[in-house]
């Protein structure tokens, strides 16, 4: 009876929470989408197929179309190939200094694409250091390769994205167990049939989801292809190209493109994954690291770390190093020979030049403040809640992991450049919130999986094992629920601020005079071959990602 | 010449042996146990048969030939895992079928093999079904199917039922020896249960630290363990280092018993059935007045902790119904040790 009560009472305000929840996702997340779709589909006359058949018909839309598929593709198979064979190396074998190597590994994910490409520009471009180096040692005439095209974009991919194949495989080889490969061994397999029929099992499902992850930031990928794509054409910088010319119908449709080519990938992929999943139901033995006893072989391998960890840091200690150039002192030379702290004094003395920093940690900490407001509530409803409409809120959440960011960016245009009732009749586009709010929505999926994984932690057991204890609600929400969910709501947080604080894509299309971030204060430096101010910018915003990344303990990258 | 010899063998693990100079013949269709408490030395022996292992001293013998450098899959010798370590992402068919399909069976002599060692198991029917589908039990009965599929010469036991709950555990003890029986197969098992390895075994090897102690069948090795550490390890007993003097030993500082013959050594072993209770007793050598402190019933035994002196007895009586009144704890009772039942031990 008292029971029953209490339920009912608890039921208003749980349903006013779900009705303003689905009303914010809904409103931010489908209802833009939906609008590109439509936009790309009616014209002033109705129903319309004019803006795809002008895409299959045009040679440059095409080419754009299969230049973006291919990118795809090859970014997935250089990624896989990198990062799975240095996750072997550092979890299967007993590589020297196996440790720092996969500490150092590891970097790459919270550096931001823009500022990579930058690095890579100044290290490997047409007169970057590396490639100077290079020429002259080999006293060419030439510089020994070009960076560009397909092949700059492939470089900066292979970086940026190893690192998802790197830690999902690591995590699978540390899965398998011992006794199930001597079991194979006992059977009578070979080393090579224990490696086809037992080793790619274990790691065939963290390959399936990386590659899912590699080729949806590969096909969205824009920072890369825009500064150092030259004429390799894709679909995220066609998509500009179009909104900059005012075509919006045509960007809409090429929007719905993209998305559907990624939606297409995820879907035959996690059908494929769920296929082959498996649950390992008895806890297993960890692998022993098999040992290197060849001395050459040890040595090369000590050599290709080395290598490997130069090639890793390089374009770091580049953006520190470069901070320091006094401006107008590198022009012809090679290498830059002054030095001096002009650049940040620059920075920290002009408010102009600051702001953009200023507006980026603002916009980081709101954008992460949103997705925690959201987040919270739509994981507890997932996990916790048997909801009728939690498989809505859950599609919800995790619909802009299939959208791409360039995407993204058109469906707010397309939402919001005019009133409409989930922004109280305001306009956004134009306004300083629209870049948060942008950012909220790419990041969201991130955050929840995060959230999400934190109340799976909390097992209701501990909960009543407290009240048991005479604990009473506040005490142990203060001592049970906190101590359990708060490292993984930090670490969201983390990743959320680090991913949004050098974001530049979304940034391209949306931001004004009033919320210009520190990306797009980057780019400009640099058009104005202002490159020691630029990598000052990059600078901090390293310094803040891997401040940021230190709270992270592990960092979830699906 | 036995089926399984091992001769000498030695193996540190970062500096610490493991084991000590291990000698041991294993007949065939015998059920050999290697019995010790976690950390003896056991489980490295089973690897180093199976060939995951290779010893640093010593050679291990099969058939007559010497297999100690042959690799593990080249050795034929089944092995069950204490996890069972069966492939998680292939059904119930294909786990049994994997050792069949590395070895290129032909596919009708395949499905006919993995029938009837899937009957032998008691899992027809299961081939489509999912490893993670399956019980702790029905595991077990793959994994054990896997092994004998490919009809080894020896079967390897490594803890196999150690993950089972109680009442499993037992019904799998009886099917295991049962098909062990049937098929007449040598099998080496290995456990730290006292019980599984008294039940099961033709013969028990029992190990500490490293060395091997006391190789027997499980009656000789608890009716005359060799030393202290097989008494307690292997059933109860009230173990007492003594002085002995005279066909007489003095434990504590009060009690001396008669032994049955001149002996010598440091301890005494008396199980706790061995002592007999009376209310009243009659004035005999080996007889000791004691007070009960406290009575556990085990359901079908009785279980009595009587002090005597600065000594604790342990003593074991049958549980049934009587007419006599039933002791209570604070009574005091006579205790009646035959000098027969005390075993004097040397170390």
């Amino acid at each position: 009876m008292i029971e029953n009560l209490k339920n009912q009472k608890s039921i208003f305000p749980r349903m006013i929470l779900t009705a303003l929840l689905l009303w914010i996702l809904v409103g931010l997340i489908l209802y833009p989408a939906l609008k590109t779709l439509s936009v790309s589909l009616l014209d002033g006359d109705g129903l319309t197929f004019s803006n795809y058949l002008k895409i299959i018909q045009t040679e440059a839309h095409r080419m754009a179309l299969k230049n973006t598929i291919i990118l795809g593709i090859l970014t997935v198979l250089i990624c896989g190939i990198i990062g799975t064979s240095l996750a072997f190396l550092v979890h299967f074998f007993e590589l020297p200094f196996r440790k720092i190597i996969d500490k150092l590994l590891l970097l790459p994910i919270v550096l931001p694409g823009l500022i990579i490409v930058f690095a890579f520009v100044q290290l490997y471009g047409e007169s970057g250091l590396v490639t100077k180096t290079l020429q002259t040692l080999l006293g060419l005439e030439e510089i020994p390769y070009h960076f560009s095209g397909l092949k700059g974009i492939l470089f900066v991919h292979a970086y940026t994205q190893y690192v998802y194949f790197y830690i999902n495989v690591s995590i699978a080889i540390k899965h398998i167990d011992r006794s199930v490969l001597e079991a194979g061994r006992n059977l009578g397999a070979s080393k090579f049939k224990i490696f086809t029929t037992v080793i790619i099992p274990f790691i065939k499902p963290a390959l399936i989801a990386s590659s899912i992850m590699t080729f949806m930031t590969g096909v969205g990928s824009f920072s890369a292809p825009s500064i150092i794509g030259g004429g390799y054409k894709v679909m995220t910088t066609q998509i500009l190209l179009s909104k900059a010319n005012n075509f919006m119908d045509m960007a809409a449709a090429q929007v719905i493109l993209l998305t559907i080519i990624s939606m297409v990938y995820l879907g035959v992929f996690r059908f494929y994954e769920n296929k082959i999943q498996f649950v390992s139901s008895v806890k297993g033995v960890a692998i022993q690291l098999i040992k290197i006893d060849h001395q050459m072989v040890k040595s090369l391998l000590v050599i290709f770390s080395f290598v490997l960890v130069m090639i890793i840091i390089l374009p770091i200690i580049a953006i520190f190093v470069l901070s320091f150039v006094k401006p107008g002192t590198w022009m012809i030379e090679i290498y830059p020979k002054e030095f001096s702290f002009d650049n940040y004094l620059k920075l920290f003395s002009k408010s102009r030049v600051l702001a953009p920093f200023v507006n980026s940690m603002l916009m980081a900490s709101l954008t992460a403040l949103f997705c925690m407001l959201v987040a919270i509530p739509s994981s507890y409803m997932i996990v916790k809640t048997k909801s009728k409409m939690k498989i809505f809120i859950e599609f919800l959440v995790m619909l802009p992991w299939a959208i791409p960011s360039s995407a993204i960016a058109i469906n707010m245009i397309n939402a919001f450049n005019r009133p409409s009732i989930f922004t109280g009749n305001k306009i956004l586009i134009g306004s300083y919130m629209m870049l948060p709010i942008a950012y909220f929505v790419s990041l969201l999926p991130l955050m929840v999986r995060t959230t999400t994984i934190s109340l799976q932690n909390l097992n209701d057991t501990y909960i009543e094992a407290s009240k048991s204890l005479g604990a009473n609600v506040f005490q142990t929400f203060r001592r049970v629920v906190l101590p359990i969910v708060t490292p993984g709501l930090i670490g969201g947080v983390m990743l959320i601020v680090i991913r949004s604080i050098g974001e530049y894509t979304m940034s391209v299309f949306l931001y004004t005079v009033g919320n210009k971030p520190i990306s797009i204060a980057m780019v400009n430096a640099i058009f104005e071959y202002d490159i020691g101010l630029a990598m000052a910018y990059g600078a901090l915003v390293v310094i803040f990602a891997f401040a940021g990344s230190l709270f992270i303990g592990r960092i979830p990258t699906r | 010449m036995a089926l399984v010899v091992l001769k000498d063998i030695v193996k540190f693990y970062n500096g610490r042996s493991v084991c000590r100079d291990i000698n041991l013949d294993i007949n065939k269709g015998e059920f050999f146990t290697f019995l010790g408490p976690s950390g003896c030395g056991k489980t490295t022996l089973l690897r180093v048969i199976a060939g995951f292992i290779r010893p640093e001293q010593g050679a291990v013998f099969l058939n007559g030939k010497d297999i100690t450098a042959w690799p593990a899959e080249k050795r034929k010798v089944g092995m069950v895992f204490q996890n069972y370590a069966l492939f998680p992402y292939m059904n119930v068919y294909d786990n049994i079928a994997y050792g069949l399909k590395i070895e290129k069976t032909p596919k009708k002599d395949e499905e006919k093999r993995v029938k009837k060692y899937l009957e032998l198991v008691n899992l027809q029917g299961y081939e489509e079904r999912n490893i993670s589908e399956l019980s702790g039990g029905e595991q077990q009965r793959v994994a054990l199917a896997r092994s004998l599929v490919m009809e080894p010469e020896i079967l390897l036991l490594d803890e196999p039922l150690s993950n089972l709950d109680a009442r499993l555990r037992d019904k799998m003890r009886m099917e295991l020896k049962e098909i062990q029986k049937k098929l007449g197969i040598t099998t080496i098992f290995v456990t730290h249960d006292q019980t599984e390895a008294l039940t099961m075994s033709d013969r028990i090897a029992v190990f500490n630290q490293g060395n091997c102690i006391q190789v027997g069948t499980p009656n000789e090795i608890y009716l005359r363990p060799i030393n202290s550490f097989v008494a307690a390890f292997i059933g109860d007993t009230n173990l007492f280092e003594g002085t002995i003097l005279n066909q007489k030993v003095t434990i504590g500082s009060h009690v001396t018993l008669l032994l049955s013959e001149e002996d010598e050594g440091r301890y005494v072993s008396i199980r706790p059935q061995d002592i007999q209770l009376h209310k009243k007793g009659t004035e005999n050598p080996n007889n000791y007045i004691g007070e009960i402190q406290s009575i556990k019933t085990h359901g079908l035994l009785l279980e009595y902790d009587i002090k005597v002196s600065d000594l604790l007895f342990k003593v074991i009586t049958l549980n049934s119904l009587t007419d006599q009144d039933p002791l209570c704890v604070g009574e005091t009772v006579t205790m009646m040790i035959d000098p027969r039942r005390i075993r004097v031990l040397k170390s």
